[in-house]
């Protein structure tokens, strides 16, 4: 059966002018393409600032000053990478004692290695069981069942999963488990716990770690990680470590994340007015488009309205028209945002050094509900004004002009 | 069906000479009779063109009434005009009047499918009356004037309509098409249908049953 009234009216003018559909669809297409970027970009970045926080998991990172002399430590830290010095790990008892701490735990760094593990070498670390509060909450289900074997968390882009051996420094180790992706260096790091990773490191025949492992030997720590007390403000406890300790030198986290923080949001600030700029420049090239659409349509409702249209009629065609066009070009750009939305937030964190994480299905579809109801709103804006327009016109002039 | 115009004119607001009223059609009266084809003459500017469209229920008269046996045309609301319209009058409008996205055949059943309808026999009928039944698919486009036109008068009686306007209906056609387009008009008056054809053309006056003339503004 043949349809007819108005929906045929709206399926002969869209297939009719499909160069026009189609140029009002794209429009409606980059109009919510653009705000689903960006409403989904900016909640990424701060999820991934947030991502970077609690990987870190400390409040206050102590490393040894001559580790930062000839280093960018902010973006060292930021991207995750480890730095294979030392200093003596009787200086925990001494961060220990002082007002405010609640916490220390140790780590060393071996440096990297080549394995088969991952494309890049591996950074080696060592955390202590028995006192940390960094990894350990982090790996959660994954804490090591066996005390045996030497037992290793790894990064998400080492590759090994749970339960795994593997072959790390010529001897073989259990993975016990894997953590999530941020994005940074510390996601191609092997976390074993200090006495099992110097045991191997002596093993070794790779002299650099052999050499690290002796000095860690000698009592001797890479970074003390502190947990500051709830009720005090970590700046005064970092001034105090650098004033008490000597040859350290005390980082707040949230401040060193906090400085990169601020120029990322500066970038992901002008991506989002970037995005609304787009969108906006859309939206305000639909409203052209349908006002010199109304004046090259005008004949045509003029006609219809001389064929006995009402001036109803001839609003909802228009509403018609532009809601199919809207909601089809939204819906289909906001497919294609969707399938490439991972190869999108990867490019995007590669450009900030910053990992995106992917967000979930629930704010996917709010994003997406959105960015289709903007665009259509536009359409309709638009279809409102071609059809007061077209409602108050003379149809009997409109039909004389040529 | 009677169409009586009494004491309509038409006024439009704007900037000439002194005044700021420009007097497009002076009050007159006029009927229109059934099995009757009325040539309205005069020339560019006359005011013909007004005063077919306040007849044809497409412009409202600044005064007066427009009466269809009796029914008054305007006190009537939009959704009733446009119905009484789509049912009862066929309108020929001047030049290329046509949706050029669709084809022959939707041109030519627009009125029907306005309102959910659909009576493709009626419109092969008129397509074939009219000698263009070989386009009905055709874009508007592929169409000569004459075709054009053709098509347009096939669109007008369509409902089979009981009044039928033409405004200036030969203006872009040659003679052969100007007489095959009159010769339609007088025909359809010989059915008993009401037509006025408003024109310039001198020939449409043989064609006519009555010549009416329109001079600024005024019907003489």
């Amino acid at each position: 059966m043949k349809i007819s009234g108005i929906p045929a009216m709206v399926h002969m003018n869209l297939s009719g002018r499909l160069v026009r559909s189609i140029t009002l669809s794209v429009l409606a297409a980059v109009m919510s393409a653009s705000w689903f970027a960006g409403l989904i970009l900016v909640p990424s970045v701060q999820g991934g600032l947030e991502m970077i926080q609690r990987r870190l998991g400390a409040d206050i990172m102590v490393v040894p000053y001559a580790a930062l002399s000839k280093k960018n430590y902010e973006n060292e830290i930021l991207s995750g990478s480890a730095v294979p010095a030392f200093m003596p790990a009787e200086n925990m008892e001494k961060i220990a004692q002082i007002e405010g701490v609640s916490g220390v735990s140790s780590q060393i760094c071996l440096g990297d290695v080549d394995t088969d593990l991952a494309r890049e070498p591996v950074h080696l670390m060592g955390y202590d069981p028995q006192t940390d509060f960094c990894v350990t909450p982090w790996i959660g289900a994954y804490a090591p069942k066996t005390a045996d074997a030497p037992v290793a968390v790894v990064g998400s882009r080492v590759n090994a999963q749970a339960g795994d051996t593997v072959s790390l420094l010529s001897a073989s180790v259990f993975v016990s488990g894997k953590m999530e992706e941020t994005g940074t260096d510390l996601d191609t790091s092997i976390y074993v716990d200090t006495r099992s990773l110097l045991r191997l490191a002596e093993q070794s025949e790779d002299t650099d770690i052999q050499r690290r492992a002796a000095l860690a030997q000698g009592n001797q720590v890479s970074s003390i990680l502190v947990d500051v007390a709830e009720e005090y403000d970590p700046e005064p406890v970092l001034n105090s470590i650098n004033i008490h300790i000597k040859k350290v030198r005390a980082i707040v986290s949230g401040q060193v994340i906090g400085g990169e923080a601020s120029s990322i949001h500066g970038v992901s600030s002008a991506i989002l007015v970037l995005t609304m700029v787009v969108g906006c420049a859309a939206m305000a090239a639909y409203a052209v488009v349908y006002v010199l659409m109304t004046a090259e349509r005008k004949k045509e409702f003029a006609l219809l309205r001389a064929a006995g249209a009402s001036g109803k009629m001839l609003s909802e065609i228009i509403m018609a028209e532009g809601s199919i066009l809207s909601v089809a070009g939204s819906a289909v750009s906001i497919g294609i945002m969707l399938v490439l939305l991972p190869a999108f937030l990867s490019r995007a964190g590669q450009a900030m050094n910053l990992p995106l994480p992917a967000p979930g299905a629930g704010r996917c579809a709010v994003c997406a509900v959105i960015a289709v109801g903007i665009s259509v709103l536009a359409g309709m804006a638009g279809c409102v004004m071609m059809a007061r327009s077209i409602s108050r016109m003379d149809a009997a002039s409109a039909l004389r002009e040529a | 069906m009677q169409v009586c115009g009494t004491q309509i004119s038409k006024e439009y607001f704007r900037k000439r000479g002194d005044s700021n009223v420009l007097e497009a059609v002076h009050p007159c009266d006029i009927c229109l009779e059934p099995g009757t084809l009325t040539v309205l003459c005069g020339k560019s500017g006359s005011g013909k063109s007004t005063l077919l469209n306040m007849l044809s229920g497409m412009l409202c008269p600044t005064k007066g009434t427009v009466a269809y046996d009796h029914a008054d045309l305007y006190t009537m609301a939009d959704a009733d005009l446009s119905r009484f319209r789509n049912r009862s009058i066929g309108y020929i409008p001047q030049g290329r009047s046509m949706v050029a996205a669709w084809n022959v055949l939707e041109n030519v059943m627009m009125p029907l499918t306005l309102y959910r309808e659909r009576d493709e026999n009626r419109a092969m009928e008129l397509l074939e009356r009219f000698s263009i039944a070989a386009l009905r698919d055709q874009k508007m486009t592929k169409l000569s004037g004459g075709e054009l036109k053709r098509a347009a008068i096939a669109r007008a009686l369509i409902r089979d309509p009981e009044v039928i306007f033409a405004d200036e209906p030969t203006g872009d056609l040659d003679e052969e098409n100007t007489r095959i387009v009159f010769g339609a008009l007088q025909e359809l008056a010989r059915e008993g249908k009401t037509v006025l054809a408003v024109t310039h053309e001198e020939e449409a006056k043989a064609y006519a049953d009555r010549v009416l003339l329109m001079e600024s503004g005024r019907l003489m």
